[in-house]
């Protein structure tokens, strides 16, 4: 659609509005300084600025002219639902001579109940950053005042684009706050179980179905996947908490020793026993003991366990008196029982008083989604530790951990940061800084075609690239500076391999990797 | 186009006198500031000019700073003033910030 050419006073006004966007003010006040402007400038009246909540499908007030912050609150629309919520479910403009007989306006912040809406023109545009809609616009104006309406939506929406990206950051901004809300959420049990897959939702129900029953669980996984952080967690979720938690290594313990270790043993029982000594179950009276590779016990040991799990009772070695214990038992095994039961290395009897409760710890492999989580947490815990300052993981060094089959899981991950952190010379975590192990071909996914030089060289050329806008925030004069080379190469390359640079724009330096 | 002219201590006397002569008026308002900073679009090859006069249609538009900082938004804003449908109706031009004196 043609338009008139903006008057004098509207290109001042513009000018004026793209000045106010462009101050180091917070994004409130900015937003304020936009409906000043559009008061003085045009008589835009009672101007308001509204994001769209796109978890929520609404569009919520974020700023109001003149408005209180109660009045502001109730300017919350569900997609569709008035003017607002229609201009945000289209994207298209509405404008209307007469407020008041508009049967669309709901008027749910009260801001017009004081004035004669038979005399009002109402303006609403939507706000659209990178064809998206993420916002609208809307203002009033003296009916008298309008001489042409479609002039009046076309100079709004000029001022909503001069503004969108604005508008866009803040709910950035709001989503990163719910998306930290929800991380946060994500380690409800005690702080230490990190993880947001599917897999470890799965394993935080199950913990809290079983935490604060007296039931047995046996913990099944491989090496490294935290069956002792389970097992942990379940105890300090349970009504137990206050008492013990006691660790056996059953397979650290020679069969000699592992009896009078587990339930203790009486002065002159063997020799060398020159005193009476509890054993671990003793040890745990009121709390839990967790039995690490228990598929590693004897079976006589086995036999004697089994008896603590039936009768609650246990025998000092060297005495013939039964002590009643009341102890939680959890187990944790990374061999299966099954095939140990059919070799006759392992009780069936106490395979089905542990199995009571069973709980597979998943691989690192199967909780994609965690590497990363994981790999901030320990980057952030041994940067506190080693007082250094790591603000980010780089690309390629993502691209390496989330590629690598990590047989070692989550011990392997946590191993793997600490030498990066160590090696780390500034603030970014990179891909050399990774154990070689990680760099060389060893998962299925790395036999993969590699392609020809000219291709891994673009393909390295591109993360390098990427890195240094992140590491400016989207700045190409700092990052062609980053890189040594020119701002005319980096947007030459920029455009050749299609890099969403300004994607970066609105991210902090650090926040590109880090949680 | 407007200048910023060097004067001589005696040329400055001689102003201030003329101002005394006159009475309650002021010909000459001297700042010392250690820089200045102009907003300036080229027009043609090595030929700028202050954005006030360039783009004459947006009123109140200033093409002079004190500060680099404040010249820098002026560019800024009025590059994405340009760039953007409203600005459709101005011609897109490079725009510079020039260091223009040093006191």
């Amino acid at each position: 659609m043609n338009h008139e050419p903006f008057r004098k006073e509207e290109l001042e006004t513009l000018y004026r509005v793209a000045r106010a966007i462009n101050t180091s003010e917070d994004l409130e006040s900015c937003f304020r300084r936009v409906l000043d402007l559009l008061k003085q400038g045009m008589g835009l009246e009672r101007g308001m600025i509204s994001v769209l909540r796109r978890d929520l499908d609404e569009v919520h007030l974020v700023v109001g002219h003149g408005l209180s912050p109660d009045a502001q609150f109730r300017g919350r629309y569900l997609l569709g639902e008035g003017v607002t919520g229609r201009v945000a479910k289209t994207g298209r403009p509405m404008a209307f001579f007469n407020l008041d007989k508009q049967p669309l306006f709901l008027d749910r912040t009260g801001a017009r109940r004081a004035v004669d809406r038979t005399e009002l023109a109402f303006i609403c545009v939507p706000i659209v950053y990178e064809d998206n809609v993420v916002g609208v616009l809307s203002t009033d104006k003296l009916s008298r005042l309008v001489a042409d309406l479609r002039a009046e939506v076309h100079f709004l929406s000029a001022v909503a684009e001069l503004i969108a990206r604005k508008v866009f950051t803040r709910s950035v901004v709001e989503e990163n706050a719910r998306l930290k809300e929800l991380f946060s959420q994500t380690r409800p049990l005690d702080g230490n179980m990190i993880g947001n897959s599917k897999r470890m939702k799965e394993i935080n129900l199950l913990i809290s179905q079983v935490a604060d029953s007296r039931a047995t669980v046996l913990i099944n996984g491989e090496t490294g996947t935290g069956k002792e952080l389970i097992a942990e967690t379940i105890h300090n979720l349970s009504s137990r908490k206050d008492g013990p938690f006691v660790t056996v290594n059953c397979a650290a313990l020679p069969d000699t020793l592992i009896e009078s270790e587990l339930f203790g043993h009486t002065k002159g029982a063997y020799t060398g026993a020159v005193s009476s000594s509890p054993g671990r179950f003793e040890l745990a009276e009121g709390g839990t003991i967790f039995l690490d590779e228990v598929g590693e016990l004897s079976l006589l040991a086995q036999a004697k366990l089994l008896r603590v799990l039936q009768e609650g009772e246990i025998q000092r070695v060297g005495s013939s008196k039964t002590i009643k214990v009341d102890v939680r038992v959890i187990a944790a095994t990374n061999q299966d029982l099954m095939v140990r039961m059919e070799q006759g290395r392992f009780r069936s009897d106490l395979y089905y008083r542990l199995n009571v409760f069973p709980i597979m710890a998943p691989p690192l492999r199967d909780r994609g989604a965690d590497i990363l989580l994981l790999a901030d947490y320990f980057a952030g815990k041994y940067a506190d530790n080693m007082q250094k300052s790591i603000h980010r993981i780089s690309t390629s060094a993502i691209n390496l951990l989330t590629t690598y089959h990590w047989p070692g899981n989550v011990r392997e991950l946590e191993n793997c940061m600490e030498r990066a952190v160590l090696l780390a010379r500034e603030d970014v975590i990179d891909a050399h800084h990774l154990p070689p192990t990680l760099q060389v071909k060893t998962g299925p996914e790395r036999d993969a075609p590699r392609g020809e030089l000219k291709q891994l060289v673009a393909a390295y050329e591109r993360e390098l690239i990427t890195d240094a806008l992140k590491a400016s925030s989207g700045n190409q004069t700092k990052a062609a500076e980053s890189l040594g080379t020119t701002k005319r190469i980096i947007q030459y390359k920029i455009s050749k391999y299609g890099i969403p640079y300004s994607r970066f724009r609105h991210a902090e330096p650090s926040d590109s990797a880090m949680a | 186009m407007s200048q910023f002219p060097e004067l001589t201590a005696e040329q400055l006397e001689k102003i201030r006198a003329l101002e005394k002569e006159l009475g309650d008026v002021c010909l000459l308002a001297v700042r010392r500031a250690e820089a200045m900073y102009a907003v300036e679009v080229k027009i043609d090859k090595n030929h700028w000019k202050p954005i006030d006069e360039v783009y004459s249609e947006i009123q109140g538009l200033r093409s002079y700073f004190l500060s680099r900082d404040d010249a820098k938004k002026a560019k800024d804003s009025l590059k994405s003033l340009i760039t953007s449908k409203a600005g459709q109706q101005l011609e897109k031009r490079p725009i510079r910030v020039q260091k223009l004196s040093e006191g």
